[in-house]
């Protein structure tokens, strides 16, 4: 309503004074309980040392007293209502106004430890009503509630709180058991939910549809915002009623008292990201316990993902809110960009920090030094792209040249029901590779002992490195092939195909129908399946079965085309 | 069995003791939250006028590393970033198993 407007002059109804008669008994109460909160914050401001909280608290304290003196200005006008009705007719001169206020000075609210908080505006022109102090992190946002004439302050008398006895007014309402304030509501719930009791009904509708009065409850009982999830986890089992669902519920619980304090938290404007994303830590580390005693509890790594896969993505949500809208909606398109990805995130995620790339590196240089006892098509798949890594390294950058190689032909194979799939042939294939690297093992321990028994030279790691790589290549090769060791003539007649056609252009065995290429001296030459030798011929086919094979059931998937595996045959090719 | 690159994970995780599938699970379910955490926290440090290269790049069918690369070139703190979020989720699942 326009402040310019004119007070609409009328004469009280008798039930309209009586009722600002009882309104004007609760000033006291309420003034006291101003007094208290003042003092609080007082000292609390006294002891505060930092600036950005000395502030706030400032503000607080500022607001508080303007709250005082508003409802030490209604009261007088109450009280000139009651006494002079027809100098005064309403109180504020709008009756929707007046509804509010009689809502802020009711009896029942007067009962709450919290007053209602009510600040004049800088011009005085204006009272506004404030959401509940919180005295940890919370910066008000003002809300108009009610103008008041100037001249009406300036002329309102000076009164003694408490009712006013005049032989017009009715006898006081007969005192009635008082109705829980909302304020007394949300105490009782945000107590029940911190205690880890279930809620009713009645109380779980209050939560859902009062979150913002449940919300300021809860940080009274999350002190100084500490997340409370480890402890109410602990609280549950010392109770020895620690069913896995209690446990997960407490938690479930303990997040909804955190994002409360994150909520409150984000709302002050002084409160940066940094400072929420520490808020995240502090619960993450609480979190940590909780699922510690749900571990103890089941021994099952389900409800540790379930937990921790549903906390974080509710607190990056809440961060991500923080944002606006563009880079919230940059973000969601980047997580839904990686998230097909899913199977290899873990590994590109772990080889994106120099620390573990370094590890990656290691770990890919140990695997090469085992290569030979053929353990994993992954392996194989790394241990390409390591030997990539390494040729085109850049001496500046080995981090993001070590990336380029090995992220980038990761995320097709591991990603998705196909990586899923390579993945778990994978783990098959290790399983039965163990038992054959175990003889394996056998047999080259007993080999290098009679090596040694006949003093043969040791080689020198360089040279069993290049020993191993030979035989396990040859090996690959060779079951790539037909998945079974060939005969000596088979192998023989492979590998004179294979001197023969190793150095010419890929692209001839692509298609050995028709294909048509330039030779080194630049010349066109078009060449037909026919113009191969046998030999050739079944090398080729050979080849591309093998490549269907992969294909079919490694972890490389679709992850390198034919060409690229033509390419890799006759760059690593089978050694003698 | 030798070590191989999937085992070596596994140990460095500490998670060795559980089902091979429940291992591969693990690593599934904890690499996207890494991958989430790390984007949420990395994207909206992208300066402005990467931002807007970056949003181009997204609309089209750039490959992953070609986005964590720019990520890397563009966001400040970017690998550690994520060596938090890892080094997060290593001390969560060591704790969790303790």
């Amino acid at each position: 309503m326009s402040l310019e407007n004119p007070l609409e002059k009328r004469i009280p109804t008798q039930e309209e004074i009586s009722e600002i008669g009882k309104l004007s008994t609760s000033i006291p109460e309420k003034i006291k309980n101003i007094d208290s909160h003042l003092h609080n914050l007082e000292t609390v401001l006294n002891k505060t040392t930092n600036k950005n909280e000395y502030d706030r608290l400032e503000t607080m304290f500022n607001q508080l007293e303007g709250m005082k003196k508003s409802i030490m200005e209604i009261s007088s006008k109450a009280t000139d209502v009651v006494q002079n009705p027809e100098l005064v007719p309403t109180l504020t001169g709008d009756a929707e106004m007046d509804e509010i206020f009689r809502a802020q000075l009711a009896p029942e609210n007067t009962t709450s430890i919290e007053p209602a908080n009510i600040e004049l505006a800088s011009d005085e022109s204006a009272i506004v009503a404030i959401p509940p102090v919180v005295e940890e992190v919370k910066t008000p946002e003002p809300v108009v509630v009610s103008p008041v004439s100037n001249a009406q302050a300036q002329t309102a008398p000076t009164i003694t709180p408490g009712p006013t006895t005049t032989p017009e007014q009715p006898p006081q309402a007969p005192q009635t058991p008082q109705q829980p304030t909302l304020e007394s509501q949300a105490q009782m719930i945000a107590q029940k939910i911190k205690n880890g009791d279930s809620l009713n009904q009645e109380e779980s509708d209050f939560r859902k549809n009062n979150w913002g009065i449940l919300e300021a409850a809860m940080m009274k009982n999350v002190e100084q915002v500490k997340p409370v999830a480890g402890t109410t986890a602990a609280q549950a089992l010392e109770k020895n009623s620690t069913p896995v669902e209690n446990i997960s519920r407490n938690l479930q619980q303990s997040r909804e008292e955190y994002v409360a304090a994150f909520l409150v938290a984000r709302k002050n404007p002084a409160t940066n990201k940094d400072q929420l994303l520490a808020l995240k830590a502090t619960y993450d580390e609480n979190t940590k316990k909780g699922i510690d005693e749900i571990w103890e509890q089941t021994k099952s790594k389900k409800f540790l993902i379930d937990s921790l896969r549903d906390e974080h993505r509710a607190l990056e949500k809440e961060i991500l809110e923080r944002d606006t809208d563009e880079t919230k909606a940059r973000i969601e398109k980047s997580i839904k960009k990686f998230g097909f990805i899913t199977g290899s995130a873990f590994l590109y995620s772990l080889l994106l920090t120099g620390k573990l790339i370094n590890d990656g590196v290691e770990l890919v240089k140990k695997g090469i030094n085992k290569i030979t006892s053929g353990n994993g098509k992954a392996l194989e798949l790394l241990k390409k792209h390591y030997d990539t890594m390494k040729a085109s390294a850049k001496a500046s950058d080995p981090k993001a040249s070590f990336l380029d190689q090995l992220i980038n032909p990761l995320h097709k194979p591991w990603g998705g029901e196909t990586g899923k799939r390579s993945f778990e042939l994978g783990t098959k294939q290790q399983e039965e590779a163990a038992k054959k690297e175990a003889d394996a093992a056998k047999k080259a321990a007993a080999l290098e002992k009679k090596k040694v028994d006949n003093g043969a030279k040791e080689k020198t790691p360089e040279e069993l490195e290049k020993s191993q790589m030979k035989d396990f290549l040859k090996k690959s090769f060779e079951s790539g092939f037909e998945g079974k060791q060939m005969t000596t003539k088979e192998e023989k007649d492979t590998l004179r195909a294979w001197n023969k056609i190793k150095d010419k252009p890929v692209h001839l065995f692509m298609n050995p129908e028709k294909v048509t290429y330039k030779n080194n001296a630049g010349e066109e030459v078009t060449k037909k399946v026919s113009d191969y030798s046998k030999a050739e011929q079944g090398l080729y086919k050979k080849i591309k079965d093998a490549y269907a094979d992969r294909q079919a059931s490694t972890p490389m998937g679709d992850g390198m085309t034919l060409e690229q595996f033509i390419k890799e045959s006759i760059k690593n090719g089978p050694l003698k | 069995m030798e070590p191989n690159f999937l085992q070596q994970l596994v140990t460095k995780f500490d998670i060795a003791d559980y089902p091979v599938e429940e291992q591969h699970k693990i690593l599934d379910e904890m690499s996207q939250i890494i991958m989430e955490s790390t984007l949420t926290r990395a994207v909206p440090l992208l300066p402005v006028e990467a931002a807007v290269e970056y949003d181009k790049m997204l609309e089209t069918d750039v490959g992953i590393s070609e986005i964590f690369t720019f990520l890397q070139l563009n966001v400040p703190g970017f690998d550690e970033i994520v060596s938090e979020e890892v080094a997060t989720l290593e001390k969560m699942l060591k704790i969790a198993k303790s």
